[in-house]
């Protein structure tokens, strides 16, 4: 038995602390725009996810056997739990329901070493309305959060779930075809496709799409004039009216120059309907958030409403900032008392209550090796009595200075000596 | 913004690879080949070069170690990453296939096969619905079906050579395979200007045509 297990890890004080100025901030911009955050269970039932076998393997999930006999498994997603709650405990309160999550999700890597088994997502979900401005909103959310953790230049790549079906629903190919088509596309295989286009049965016009498909993304200027080059169906013209739509708004709004499109991107989330998009930063290689809108998902619930969201994958955000070096956590000015007679402790706290209330961090150490543990918590304040009152040693201008009185003035002389030291 | 990162295949397809970054008009260090280096960088291009072991290439790209790689169609099938493959390169051309000793191809039932590529064998004979049972070897697959190991081999077949020598005979030809060139997902959104500048430049070579093979 090994005390180790593959795919989860522990998180040490340096990390905590970088995750929890990461979670302030996305409670504040997603507070601030209106989202709600709430909590849902670990454990779900099986049942939930009953008749989701295309985008979540059952095989995957970590399943428990309650005491009854019944099957429950620790989330595998955040979305799903979600639908289920505001289907069966929104449906009163007045739309749309902006709901905000900061939680753990948790599936099995399929036996690919490295991928994480436990994994951290924060996002947001908007339910109960329809239409190109609730996700224009939500992009925009997305946008601001990334900036305000410091990713000036996010990328989001912005597609269409089933566009690329829709494009085919006319095309006189087997079933076999499409999906070979489908992924070949998807894989941007444009040779493969014009080598096994000889076999297929296409009007010149199709081929035409089919070939220039894989290739059409990026600049969404580009995109939007190619698709509408194409000899495409009506739904699927609707589809690229609706881009269109989506990407002048985010023009008028300034946020065009984080825009890209990619019309047959895949997600292997299949409860996607409408826009889909991922949020990329250049340079760094992964994915770090996505989304998009999924009107079907809150009616396997009994009620069926319009959704848009979008997750963010915090462990992929945290080794991005840490590749570019962007850090937030700066060592705040504490003092470490040092207590090294038991009469002294009582007195010791005392001071640091009185420092407490005027807004100084007191850490009391009654241990026998302060000075390495100042050290290595990098402590620059470190008092103690001495013979005479209260000795202050400054371990970055390395000086001691003695302070005499009783506690209040103390207290006094130690925040003093500290205002000047900073100057 | 750091170099372009292109991951080559250590060995034969190498070799090759470096040639055809040459012809494309890129200048690359003389010592490439002699080197125990690992990472080249080009003279004039914002472009470097690394080598790792074929089967590395896709993870290298994968994960965004690397930007593009160069690698076999087999690499790709076996190790089942997720990948743009946007160019066909048209060297290292090879094929799958099924071989074993002459006279018992159509014996039925239960196999033992080997191979290098067990995931793309296990696809395989799924497909088929023929139960088997694989053998994984790194090497000298042609062994097996003469020493009892197994009943049949899967492999990549150049000119059938080895197989020749050594007794066997091809059963069944799977796929064509050859190098292709593949590109990190979200590289080829956030670079797509550089990227597209070395597909371009590597497919205009390749549709020459000539050097290669």
């Amino acid at each position: 038995m090994s005390a180790f297990v593959e795919g989860v890890r522990d998180m040490l004080p340096v990390e905590v602390a970088e995750r929890k100025w990461l979670y302030q901030r996305f409670r504040e911009v997603f507070g601030q725009s209106g989202y709600r955050e709430i909590v849902t269970p670990t454990l779900e039932s099986l049942e939930l996810y009953a008749g989701t076998e295309t985008f979540f393997l059952k095989e995957r999930m970590f399943k428990v056997v309650d005491e009854t006999g019944q099957i429950l498994v620790l989330k595998p997603d955040v979305t799903m739990p979600i639908a289920r709650l505001a289907a069966t405990q929104y449906v009163e309160i007045p739309k749309p329901w902006k709901l905000s999550y900061i939680s753990t999700a948790y599936l099995a890597n399929g036996g690919k070493s490295g991928q994480m088994k436990e994994k951290t997502q924060a996002g947001v979900e908007m339910m109960g309305l329809g239409g190109y401005l609730a996700d224009v909103e939500v992009i925009g959310l997305l946008i601001k959060i990334l900036q305000k953790v410091g990713i000036t230049n996010p990328l989001i790549d912005i597609g269409w779930a089933n566009l690329v079906e829709e494009i085919f629903t006319n095309l006189k190919l087997e079933a076999e075809a499409k999906r070979e088509l489908r992924y070949l596309i998807e894989e941007k295989n444009i040779q493969q496709i014009q080598a096994q286009m000889v076999n297929w049965d296409l009007l010149s016009s199709e081929r035409e799409i089919i070939t220039r498909l894989p290739e059409l993304f990026g600049d969404p200027e580009e995109v939007l004039k190619g698709l509408k080059e194409l000899n495409l169906g009506c739904r699927a013209r609707a589809v690229v009216r609706e881009m269109e739509e989506i990407y002048q708004c985010l023009q008028q709004m300034g946020l065009d120059q984080y825009i890209v499109f990619d019309p047959v991107m895949v997600t292997n989330l299949g409860y996607y309907t409408g826009i889909i998009f991922k949020a990329y930063v250049p340079g760094y290689a992964e994915v770090i958030a996505s989304g998009g809108r999924y009107d079907g998902l809150t009616q396997r619930f009994g009620h069926a409403e319009p959704a848009v969201g979008f997750a963010i994958e915090v462990e992929r955000l945290l080794g991005c900032l840490c590749q570019f070096k962007i850090g937030h956590v700066k060592k705040a000015d504490g003092i470490l008392c040092v207590i090294s007679e038991q009469n002294e402790f009582v007195s010791g706290y005392r001071l640091s209550q009185i420092l407490d209330s005027r807004g100084v961090q007191v850490e009391l150490y009654t241990g026998a090796e302060w000075e390495e543990y100042a050290k290595f918590h990098q402590v620059n304040y470190i008092v103690h009595w001495s013979e005479t009152g209260l000795q202050v040693r400054d371990m970055k201008l390395r000086k001691r200075v003695d302070f005499l009185g009783d506690l209040a003035e103390l207290a006094q002389k130690v925040i003093d000596y500290m205002g000047r030291a900073e100057r | 913004m750091k170099r372009m990162r292109i991951a080559l295949a250590k060995g034969r397809l190498a070799e090759k690879s470096v040639n055809l970054f040459i012809e494309a008009g890129y200048q690359l260090p003389d010592d490439i080949f002699t080197s125990r280096k690992l990472i080249f960088q080009a003279v004039d291009d914002e472009l470097e070069l690394i080598l790792v072991k074929a089967a590395d290439v896709p993870c290298y790209v994968e994960y965004g170690a690397a930007d593009m790689g160069i690698v076999g169609k087999d690499t790709l099938l076996e190790a089942g990453r997720s990948l743009y493959e946007v160019l066909d390169l048209n060297f290292g051309r090879c094929k799958f296939a099924l071989a074993g000793p002459p006279g018992r191809e159509e014996s039925p039932g239960y196999q033992r096969i080997a191979t290098k590529y067990p995931n793309f064998a296990r696809e395989y004979f799924n497909e088929k619905g023929q139960p088997i049972e694989i053998i994984q070897l790194t090497g000298s697959i042609e062994l097996a079906p003469l020493t009892g190991l197994a009943e049949l081999i899967l492999d990549i077949v150049e000119s059938g050579r080895t197989l020749r020598e050594n007794g066997l005979v091809i059963y069944q030809e799977i796929c064509s395979l050859s190098a292709r060139l593949v590109v990190n997902r979200v590289s080829m959104k956030t670079r797509r200007r550089e990227i597209n500048e070395v597909i371009g430049r590597l497919r205009d070579r390749v549709e020459r045509g000539g050097f290669l093979c």
